[in-house]
């Protein structure tokens, strides 16, 4: 029972991580249509960036995290400027196969200039406090869970409130529709690669607050991020958040009955039955 | 004159549509455009707002060539388009799908919303409903506010009645006449119930095979023995 | 330099095998499989555990002939992408692309993991090279030999395959879907012959690999070797034309292995730096690529169109 708790605790702070990393793509994906194979190592480097400015530059850490969600986005708005925004007007898989060429352009630039080996952001370790029933948590995770939370908060009250918000949406509704109706859709797009990127590079340092940073690290969460988004209903960002928590759940329980190697499989096989048994996700549109 | 298309030639790819129309929509009018499935109705409509390649000739509005123009240019020019389907967005509210309609404006503007929801009270109580489940009249009615949101001064309509009851064809028709009366924007309309729609339009014209075969005024359209024959059912 | 002329030729043929099986599945099918690297492994440690002689570490020991392993190699790979056919090839193209990066990460976690069956990640040593003790010194020119002869068959078969009524249904397929059902095409039948074919292919190119380095472990098959490169090795080259799969290949060989040879004198401090920068220069290639001559260096075969206007 302990270990069953402990597990969906690990579980939900895993599932936190990579819900906001699928919000991101599950977004870019239904209005750009486009599977982004570089947001897992987009999360890597926003990780880098924070390790960057918090270790490197010593500046504290709210700072670091800030400046690293904005340079990362920055990054993202040039990539689209010089590669997709070109790419878009083939078919969508020349797009993908344009993202994976950026993921590994990423992933080993971060290699060139952090080395391959790990690093932290704080070398000391926490006590972890223990709740109730017997789980423990260490600081760090309630504070990714507060983060989670606000950052989630934030995003939807920006996709609910604001024009740019319901322009994302009605672009992943109907990217035809948009055009004719006047909105600006290059303009929305850069402020989806923005709200992708912020959301991403926050979902990397707080990997990297929990465990560690290595350059490998986001894109090992590919596909859990691309089976959230799938559980979810591609498109959905509230079905991204959804499905982020299942899956990062589910892998945690997962290691009751297999060994933990094989998390990632995991992930995987829950968006295949989903992609078998209802193709549009949990909280997506019939196509 | 408001808007004037000038043997235009245009289609997808390699394969040509229009093969040069020419068409006149003045201040204040309602126009028609009526013919045979696959004549190039709606492909003209949509030429016009940039969403078909034009190769020959031209489009323009207010004596100015708009041939350049992106859809949202267009917007902000004072013209504004209809699609036949999928012409809401069904995941946001009513009333977030007629923000969306006035995308490039930069203020909310809140009696733009109060001339819409007069235009069509059923709206009003909808307005937090997603589009998605509306009723097919109730989602032209979005569709048709979305676009007159922004104050046009031309509107594009691609088949307004299509896939619509009876019931709703003639309210939606009888609307259409009455946003003209009333905001004074000019129509260009494609229609398949073509005898109705020449019957409430100032002047018409019969495509055919991506050519222009008739052109004069609806009641002299509807008169017309030839058309009635060949393209309005006898 | 003779030597390392052979050795680099021989590396480029298996790239060569595993770019005309992509291409066979990308090309002319439009399936989108970045899962190179896992049917590269399948094959390779396929015809490794059933060639060598017996050791305790691991499942093995059956010394069958090099011909066996090879086409075991074949059939286990198509084995596997049948299995893997029936649940992804319904779905959507991108769909399939997140499903075989799936695939790949799962078979090289099982390689990785079950010690039993692939001794982990220590790897399998001691695979027999075919007639080494035979040839000595000559050997590396006996296998360019084969290789050659292996790519020469594949090309042959790919080819008549491609210009038979077969063929033109799998590009048909490629190119519109909806027209070749409703023209009465078992769509998902053909691709999942397309994805089988092209899958025992790569199982062929695994298993020659392995009897070439004798030494296969799990850091072999990455994603950056085994599926990147041949990716950008088809891209280069041209999607829907052998040829070019080949062409590609010998120029992305060339300098994936050049820049190798370049960044060998730098001091060793650096190498992974180094490494990382060859990466880098790669992925940029690709997107130079694809943003200034996305048809690839030589296009589509031009049998293909013409067939298709037929």
């Amino acid at each position: 029972m302990v270990l069953l708790l402990q597990l969906i605790s690990n579980g939900i702070i895993l599932g936190c991580i990579i819900a906001l990393g699928s919000i991101g793509l599950s977004l870019l994906y239904g209005i750009l249509k486009f599977g982004n194979f570089a947001h897992g190592d987009m999360m890597t480097l926003g990780a880098y960036f924070a390790f960057l400015f918090k270790v490197q530059l010593g500046m504290p850490m709210w700072a670091a995290f800030v400046l690293a969600m904005a340079l990362t986005a920055f990054v993202a708005i040039i990539v689209d400027q010089i590669i997709y925004k070109s790419l878009r007007k083939s078919d969508s898989i020349i797009l993908l196969i344009g993202s994976v060429g950026i993921a590994l352009i990423l992933r080993n630039f971060i290699q060139l200039i952090w080395g391959p080996q790990n690093h932290f952001y704080d070398k000391g370790i926490q006590m972890p406090i223990k709740l109730g029933l017997g789980v423990r948590v260490k600081p760090n995770q309630i504070l990714i869970l507060v983060v989670t939370v606000a950052l989630v908060i934030l995003a939807h009250l920006f996709l609910r409130k604001t024009k740019m918000g319901k322009a994302m949406r009605a672009m992943s509704d109907n990217m035809d529709l948009a055009k004719v109706t006047g909105i600006n859709t290059e303009q929305v797009i850069k402020w989806t690669w923005v709200l992708g990127a912020v959301l991403t590079a926050a979902a990397g340092i707080l990997l990297g607050i929990d465990t560690h940073l290595s350059p490998s690290m986001g894109w090992n969460l590919l596909l859990p991020l691309f089976a959230a988004t799938i559980l979810g209903g591609i498109g959905s960002p509230y079905g991204a958040m959804l499905g982020g928590l299942v899956i990062g759940v589910s892998q945690e329980l997962s290691t009751l009955i297999i060994p933990p190697t094989y998390k990632p499989g995991v992930a995987f096989l829950i968006m295949l039955l989903m992609l078998l048994i209802k193709p549009t996700g949990l909280m997506g549109r019939s196509v | 004159m408001i808007l004037q298309v000038k043997d235009v030639v245009s289609g997808y790819g390699d394969m040509d549509i229009l093969h040069g129309i020419s068409i006149e929509v003045n201040q204040g009018e309602i126009v028609s455009i009526v013919g045979p499935n696959g004549s190039g109705k709606s492909t003209t409509l949509k030429t016009i707002f940039g969403l078909v390649n034009l190769k020959q000739g031209e489009v323009l509005y207010y004596g100015d060539s708009i041939n350049q123009n992106t859809p949202d240019q267009l917007v902000g020019l004072g013209l504004s388009f209809v699609p036949q389907s999928d012409n809401v967005f069904p995941s946001l509210t009513v009333h977030e799908n007629l923000e969306m309609g006035a995308f490039i404006s930069k203020t909310n503007k809140k009696y733009r919303f109060d001339l819409i929801y007069d235009l069509f009270p059923p709206l009003k109580e909808k307005r937090k409903t997603q589009a998605g489940n509306l009723s097919g009249g109730q989602r032209q009615m979005v569709a048709f506010g979305r676009a007159l949101i922004m104050e046009p001064e031309l509107l594009l309509l691609d088949e307004p009645t299509a896939g619509l009851s009876p019931l709703y064809i003639d309210m939606i028709l009888e609307k259409v006449a009455e946003i003209n009366k009333e905001t004074g924007v000019s129509v260009l309309m494609v229609e398949q119930n073509a005898k109705k729609a020449l019957k409430m339009s100032d002047r018409g014209y019969v495509l055919a095979a991506g050519q222009k075969k008739y052109e004069d005024t609806g009641q002299a359209l509807l008169n017309n023995e030839e058309v009635a024959q060949l393209f309005l059912g006898g | 330099m003779i030597s390392y002329l052979i050795f680099f030729l021989i590396i480029c043929g298996i790239y060569g095998i595993m770019t005309l099986g992509l291409n066979l599945q990308w090309g002319y099918t439009g399936l989108f499989n970045i899962g190179v690297a896992g049917f590269w492994a399948v094959g390779a440690y396929t015809s490794a555990i059933l060639t060598k002689p017996p050791v305790p570490e691991h499942l093995g020991g059956f010394n069958l002939p090099f011909i066996v392993g090879i086409l075991a190699a074949a059939v286990v790979s198509g084995i596997i992408a049948f299995l893997i056919g029936i649940p992804t090839l319904r779905l959507r193209e991108d769909y399939l692309a997140i499903a075989t990066i799936g695939i790949a990460e799962i078979i090289r976690l099982i390689v990785k993991n079950e010690e039993w069956l692939t001794n982990g990640v220590r790897g399998i040593s001691g695979i027999p090279k075919p007639f080494h003790s035979l040839l000595g010194n000559a050997y590396n020119f006996f296998y360019l030999i084969l290789v050659i002869v292996v790519l020469a068959i594949i090309y042959f078969i790919i080819q008549r395959g491609i210009q038979s009524p077969w063929g033109r249904v799998l590009r048909a397929i490629r190119e519109d879907e909806e027209v070749a059902t409703t023209a009465g095409k078992d769509v998902f039948r053909y691709r999942l012959e397309s994805l089988i074919l092209g899958a025992m292919i790569m199982g062929v190119g695994g298993a020659i690999y392995a009897h070439f380095t004798s030494f296969i472990s799990p850091e072999a098959f990455k994603p950056m070797q085994g599926t990147f490169l041949v990716w950008v090795m088809l891209i280069i080259g041209g999607s829907g034309n052998s040829l070019g799969a080949l062409l590609g290949a010998l120029i992305t060989w060339s300098i994936w292995s050049g820049t190798e040879i370049l960044t060998s004198f730098l001091p060793s401090a650096i190498t992974t730096q180094a490494a990382a920068f060859r990466v880098i220069l790669i992925g940029v290639l690709l997107e130079v690529v694809l943003l200034t001559k996305p048809e690839g260096l030589l296009g589509e075969d031009p049998h293909v169109s013409s067939v298709l206007k037929e």
